[in-house]
């Protein structure tokens, strides 16, 4: 029984305004009858009851229209009893235990509301309870996430190094390339932009250039011949190259993945290679118009040099490169050859072939060893590893230096992260799965090659969001590995071009005119007639007004017989690349006028 | 003799439903009838009856209305609906078996006919 007596409350305009129920109001009643207190007030039940009556509905907690009409029904419960001639105390005693009544009715009540009410109250407590569970599934993951530890078990870049960490000291390339391109200074824009071709504008200006820097291109003629180029790479740039490269960040590398060490702008020789790959390029030129051909031969072959050192760390960009020197040397020796063939003896002209055919082995092909390197050196920073290469996703791993740095609610997305991403051996799994069959299909020459299957076997385009999300990154890498393939296939096109080439000037040599067709090469000169990569028929050639072509059907396999505007791709007699990407248009306007001479 | 609160959780909205089948009754009524005609044995403070009538209105058993009857005060009257009557039946018919079956056992002497008030 409650102790509580409360006075009768008067109820002012607003007390009464706030107490009176909307469909009151809209009939245009005041009737603040919600007022449980007032109400009780009117009814004149002695103060224990009006007590008991309050206490009641107060620990309902129902609505306000329920709690009036609860306590609306208890006072005439207890004003019938006082009628009756019983007491209050009797009334009071009679009424039962208050905390148990208020907790009964109310139950009944809430179970009389409507059907709606009681389905979002399900919804809510439905919706709450998943919302615990996403809590509870959160913090487990957040806990599972913040106790693992990746392990840092193989140091992948002394494994990237070990062929340039390998070059003894003092036989290294790169120690004979730094002193020329610090000889060479800055190399004059004429020269890099394309104008550096005989007879262009900045022709003497260029071969000027050259002849002031002899001594500095012979440092790189010696260099490229060495075996090994030894430059090491993911450390920073080494002091003594530093004066070749002032404007690359010093950056501290603690806890850097490889990934990070090795980002295309941190490799600032490989731009250094490919400019001194031009330069012996254009002395090749200048060589070929003072008719000195064993220059021009030591200046090809040091361009191949160049390609097989930058070769020598086993990263798709060091591939490119490679693939971009081979060319430019093929595209040069082609150049001489259309121009000035006389310039070549015909044992200068065999030992090229050689060196052309015996190539990176005989076989141009695009190499993921490295990248396989960044990718589990990623993994072995992202993930623990139980030793049985299983592991689960880290902390601190996602929040290691250059992952998500800097990424909004990275940290808060990260438990959900560990739950969502595969784990490690999964992962690795599928990564491997991918490359296998992106190098399965590079392994098959251009013609036998099929990019919808491809695409279709790697899921490129198609696969699940869930997918992408068990596996992060890995569609994006197996993607950006399937787009290098072609040019491994064209630059061995390219030089197989260049070796029927010299077969057919020292045919010419020996016969004093071009053979009817390439089948007159063999067995003498040729052991076989190269495939054209695009359809695996052998390389096409003809005789247009007297001059040799070597075509291929280009990518619509289709031989057009060189008609102008058609697919058909000339590769000798060729023109000069400009500097920086080849040019389609440019190359073309040289097939077609090889076509009409 | 008062009834263990077990029983009476069954009892109780049977004897409320039972006593409205004849009339409408306002709360105090109940309690009342109840006091007298079961002498005492099922009477119940209103700690207990309200949270039962509420129950019963909301499983729809009861319908209540507020009246003022020969200008007394206002009650709340309760009346047995259509599916209270048919729930009434169906629970006279489980006590009068219930009945039967106790008294089978020789706990209560001659079975009472409580079906005979069961509505048609």
């Amino acid at each position: 029984m409650t102790e509580k007596t409360p006075a009768p409350v008067r109820q002012g305009l607003w007390r009464r305004l706030f107490n009176t129920p909307m469909r009151d109001l809209l009939r245009g009643r005041l009737t603040g009858r919600l007022d449980v207190r007032h109400c009780l007030g009117e009814a004149e039940i002695p103060p224990e009851l009006r007590g008991i009556v309050l206490d009641v509905v107060h620990r309902t907690r129902l609505w306000r229209f329920e709690k009036a009409d609860v306590g609306r029904e208890l006072t005439a419960h207890f004003r019938d009893g006082l009628a009756r001639g019983e007491s209050p105390d009797a009334l009071a005693a009679a009424f039962g235990p208050l905390r148990r009544s208020a907790r009964l009715i109310r139950r009944a009540k809430r179970r009389g509301r409507s059907r709606a009410w009681r389905t979002w109250l399900r919804a809510g407590q439905a919706a709450g309870l998943v919302l615990i569970v996403l809590v509870g599934i959160y913090l487990a993951a957040t806990i599972r996430l913040l106790t693992g530890r990746p392990e840092i078990a193989r140091d992948y870049l002394v494994e990237i190094n070990a062929a340039a960490a390998a070059v003894p000291e003092g036989n290294r390339a790169w120690d004979l390339y730094r002193e020329a391109l610090l000889a060479l200074g800055d190399v004059p824009a004429g020269l890099t932009s394309g104008d550096a071709y005989p007879g262009a504008a900045g022709w003497p200006e260029t071969t000027r250039y050259l002849e002031q820097h002899g001594e500095a291109m012979e440092l790189v003629r010696r260099a490229a011949s060495r075996r090994g180029l030894g430059y090491v790479v993911g450390d920073g740039i080494d002091e003594s190259d530093r004066p070749l490269w002032p404007d690359v960040a010093d950056v501290d590398w603690t806890g850097r993945s490889l990934s990070d060490r090795l980002a295309s702008e941190l490799l600032p020789y490989l731009g250094s290679l490919n400019t001194l790959g031009w330069l012996l390029s254009v002395d090749a030129l200048r060589a070929a118009e003072l008719g000195d051909g064993t220059l021009a031969t030591a200046d090809i072959e040091a361009i191949m040099g160049i390609a097989r050192h930058a070769l020598e760390v086993p990263l798709i960009l060091n591939t490119l490169v490679a693939f971009r020197q081979v060319s430019l040397g093929v595209t040069t020796l082609g150049e001489i050859l259309a121009d000035q063939p006389e310039v070549f003896a015909d044992e200068q002209l065999g030992r090229l072939a050689h060196r052309l055919t015996a190539l990176f082995g005989g076989r141009l092909s695009a190499r993921f060893q490295g990248e396989q390197m960044l990718f589990d050196d990623l993994v072995q920073r992202l993930y623990t590893d139980d030793g049985n290469g299983d592991g689960r996703l880290t902390a601190q791993g996602l929040n290691s230096p250059g992952l998500t740095n800097g990424t909004d609610g990275a940290e808060l997305l990260a438990p959900i992260a560990g739950l969502v991403i595969a784990g490690r051996r999964a992962y690795t799994d599928e990564y491997r799965r991918l490359l296998a069959i992106v190098e399965a299909e590079f392994a098959r020459p251009l013609w036998r090659r099929d990019p919808a299957r491809l695409d279709r076997e790697t899921g490129a385009g198609t696969e699940t969001l869930l997918h992408r999300a068990r596996y992060p990154l890995i569609g994006r890498l197996i993607h950006a590995y399937s787009r290098v393939g072609t040019r491994p296939e064209l630059v061995t096109q390219e030089r197989d071009a260049m070796c029927v080439a010299i077969a057919l000037e020292l045919y010419r040599r020996r016969h004093g005119g071009w053979p009817a067709s390439l089948a007159e090469l063999i067995p003498d000169l040729l052991p076989e007639i190269p495939p054209d990569r695009y359809d695996g028929a052998p390389l096409r050639y003809r005789l247009i007004e007297g001059k040799p072509v070597i075509y291929s059907v280009g990518v619509d396999r289709h031989d057009d017989g060189l008609l102008p505007s058609d697919g058909d791709l000339v590769l000798w007699p060729v023109l000069r690349p400009q500097w920086g990407e080849p040019d389609p248009a440019a190359i073309s306007r040289r097939a077609s006028r090889g076509a009409g001479r | 003799m008062r009834v263990e609160r077990e029983l009476m959780r069954g009892a109780g909205p049977f004897a409320v439903m039972k006593l409205l089948r004849r009339r409408e009754m306002y709360g105090y009524e109940l309690v009342e009838a109840l006091l007298v005609q079961t002498d005492g044995v099922l009477g119940m403070g209103q700690s207990t009856l309200y949270p039962m009538l509420y129950n019963l209105q909301a499983n729809g058993y009861v319908t209540s209305r507020w009246c003022r009857a020969d200008n007394g005060p206002e009650r709340r009257y309760y009346a047995l609906t259509r599916r209270g009557l048919q729930r009434l039946a169906t629970e006279t018919r489980q006590w009068q078996t219930l009945v039967n079956a106790i008294a089978a056992l020789g706990v209560t002497a001659e079975p009472s006919n409580a079906a005979a008030d069961a509505p048609a």
